[in-house]
């Protein structure tokens, strides 16, 4: 994820906090020795998060080593992607147990190569010549679903305001790639002419099964103002806010299928969550 | 000619029209007002919008001579007026008798017997050539404003007129600047026309639009743009060239290093570029620019436009005309281009061998080339996720 991203995701955790803590606050307040004990915070059933991170779909990796199309149409950087993610807790084993959702968005986009009177790709020095304005775009839109576990013994017993956690889950990637004129690109199969009746065409839309795993670290942020925090859960039920990394590893190849697009990665993704 | 523009009485119209009477005691207190009309579409004479007040005065209706009318109309007068001609003129400083170049920027109309007559409303149609230059056969290029007078001279003195009455007109028949480097490259069924915007006289253009023909000089896409400029020809059918400017264009890929350009010698140079008079392709006849040619539009601050629809393999000869805010055109010829296929990601990931099909089956594809391991852990992982959570809540309902 970039630094911008980073920054504004701690702005958007600390002013939850900061807001909160200033709405609550008031001279003179002062705590008795008799005020009763915190309460026990509840169970959170649900959660939510939001967060991005760098993708690099693997579609080279069926060409093996070298240069494969991906790379060379869109180069060897990570683009962005962006996550919402929705979970449910049903059991509470150490911490919590439940499943999740994840649905995100990445595309990335780049000129289209040139081509010569024979159709053929004009070369320069520096590789593909492109055709200015002739862009081409490859959309990803993943979906996931699955187990969490949130290892959430370590700041409910021990203070230690640590979540780790892991995922792993089954996911369909969709995705889908653009010509120049915002339409599906098309090819013919064995290089036919897609424009003539007889050839068939293999559309560049599709999705690609696959399963994921993730294992990250959240921070728990309402030990650094437990008063906000409090303030956030009564007013909006808001039991936990998170800040979080985590690794993901996303095998996305058809499980097995020979003729799916290969679009996963091994990356990182970092983010905001809440629980409820 | 009104354009395409609704007929709406601008609020700032007024000033336009403000009578400046010189000595309206000869007329007991009365006014003679001017009013600047122009024909609408049913070819009556109406108060025009400010924006079509200023499309009318541009440089296309002064090649034309098309008509406006002034209407003038004597208010508040009492009974009795002095029985003297009322002078129409047109131009710069017509109500200074004395001035020895007044003929050269004024031209006299047709006047009136007696102030009398205007006791009821009048028009008097006056050529917009008339108005913006005056006595001259053709139109020049510039930015003025001119007058419509109405002028009485009570004592018949020929050095002052007492009674001075008009109505002003800020005319444009200056071309925009030419937009700089502009450039025209093939694409897939398409050309990409870019250019930078000219440091100069920016804030005249109000858009950019290119005009696209085959060799046979019908029209290389069917378009329903309208035209956002004026030409004589387009107005009145005249013959007359518009302004051109000299194209900086190399229709051609951008190459990847500066040694794979083209030397300054394999450019078209300013020399070897056509005059205002006349363009080429199409054997000398001069290229008009023609409405029904327009096959893209781009606003004031873009700098690209690319025209989609053309069929690939047939050049197309591409024009990109920027127009100021009085719809006077400039053109920069930008030669032939011809549309060619581009490879894309898809078509480059399938030359290259790659194994993937589109399709959204995971069960059961068509391919055959599955070994049935997707749909198989769907079920297993959806088995699996139902009992942990009958678990789960069989353990909540305890």
């Amino acid at each position: 994820m970039s630094r911008a991203a980073n920054v504004a995701v701690a702005v958007i955790a600390g002013g939850l906090i900061l807001g909160t803590s200033a709405a609550r606050a008031q001279p003179g307040q002062w705590r008795a020795l008799s005020e009763p004990a915190e309460p026990v915070v509840p169970r959170s059933v649900w959660g939510f998060s939001l967060s991005g991170g760098p993708y690099l779909p693997d579609v080279d990796e069926e060409f093996g080593g070298g240069t494969g199309p991906f790379e060379a149409m869109f180069g060897d950087g990570a683009g962005f992607m962006g996550l919402l993610e929705a979970d449910y807790f049903f059991l509470w084993p150490g911490g919590q147990l439940g499943a999740f959702i994840s649905a995100g968005y990445f595309q990335t986009s780049a000129a289209a190569f040139a081509t010569d009177d024979a159709g053929d790709i004009l070369m320069g020095p520096d590789g593909p010549i492109r055709s200015a304005g002739d862009t081409t775009t490859f959309h990803l839109l993943p979906t996931a679903a699955g187990a969490i576990y949130r290892l959430s013994v370590l700041d409910e017993q021990l203070s230690v305001p640590l979540v780790p956690y892991g995922k792993l889950g089954l996911a369909y990637y969709l995705w889908w790639a653009t010509r120049p004129d915002g339409s599906v690109s098309e090819a013919g199969d064995g290089g036919c002419d897609v424009a003539d009746p007889t050839c068939d065409g293999n559309r560049a839309s599709g999705g690609t099964l696959g399963w994921q795993a993730t294992a990250g670290l959240a921070l728990r942020t309402e030990r650094i103002d437990p008063d906000a925090a409090r303030n956030l859960r009564n007013q909006l039920g808001i039991q936990h806010v998170s800040l979080f990394i985590e690794l993901t590893y996303a095998n996305i190849d058809g499980l097995g299928q020979a003729d799916r697009l290969h679009v996963g990665d091994l990356t990182w993704f970092a983010g905001l969550g809440f629980q409820m | 000619m009104l354009r395409r523009h609704s007929l709406v009485l601008g609020a700032a119209l007024p000033l336009w029209f403000a009578p400046r009477p010189a000595h309206a005691a000869e007329l007991g207190g009365g006014t003679i007002t001017v009013e600047i009309r122009l024909a609408n579409e049913d070819g009556d004479f109406v108060v025009p919008s400010a924006e079509d007040f200023r499309n009318f005065f541009n440089l296309a209706h002064c090649q034309c001579g098309t008509e406006f009318a002034a209407r003038m109309n004597l208010e508040n007068a009492p009974g009795a007026v002095p029985n003297e001609p009322v002078e129409i003129w047109a131009g710069a400083n017509c109500d200074d008798f004395l001035d020895p170049a007044r003929n050269e920027k004024c031209e006299q109309l047709d006047g009136f017997r007696e102030i009398e007559d205007l006791r009821t409303p009048k028009e008097r149609l006056i050529s917009a050539r008339s108005l913006m230059f005056p006595n001259q056969a053709t139109c020049g290029a510039e930015e003025n404003t001119h007058w419509v007078y109405v002028l009485i001279d009570d004592d018949q003195s020929n050095n002052e007129p007492e009674n001075v009455f008009q109505a002003e007109v800020f005319f444009d028949t200056l071309g925009p600047p030419a937009p700089e480097n502009a450039q025209a490259s093939p694409g897939e069924g398409a050309i990409t026309v870019t250019w930078d915007l000219s440091q100069s006289g920016a804030s005249d253009i109000s858009s950019f639009q290119a005009l696209c023909w085959r060799a046979d000089g019908q029209p290389a896409m069917i378009s329903h743009e309208e035209p956002d400029f004026e030409t004589a020809a387009s107005v009145c059918g005249a013959p007359v060239t518009p302004r051109w400017a000299r194209a900086s264009a190399f229709a051609g890929y951008a190459m990847p290093g500066p040694d794979a350009m083209p030397g300054p010698d394999a450019m078209p140079g300013p020399d070897a570029m056509p005059g205002p008079d006349a363009m080429p392709g199409s054997g000398g006849d001069d290229i008009v620019l023609d409405p029904s040619l327009v096959c893209g539009t781009a606003n004031s601050t873009d700098t690209s436009l690319r025209i989609g629809g053309l069929e690939e393999g047939v050049p197309s000869h591409v024009v990109l005309v920027a127009i100021d805010l009085a719809g006077n055109p400039t053109a920069v010829d930008l030669g032939e281009v011809e549309p060619r296929d581009v490879v894309d990601f898809w078509e480059d990931y399938n030359q290259r061998g790659g194994h993937a099909r589109g399709g959204f089956c995971e069960i059961a594809p068509a391919s055959g080339t599955t070994r049935g391991g997707g749909g198989l852990a769907i079920l297993v992982f959806a088995a699996a996720a139902i009992a942990i959570a009958r678990k789960g809540l069989a353990r909540d309902k305890q």
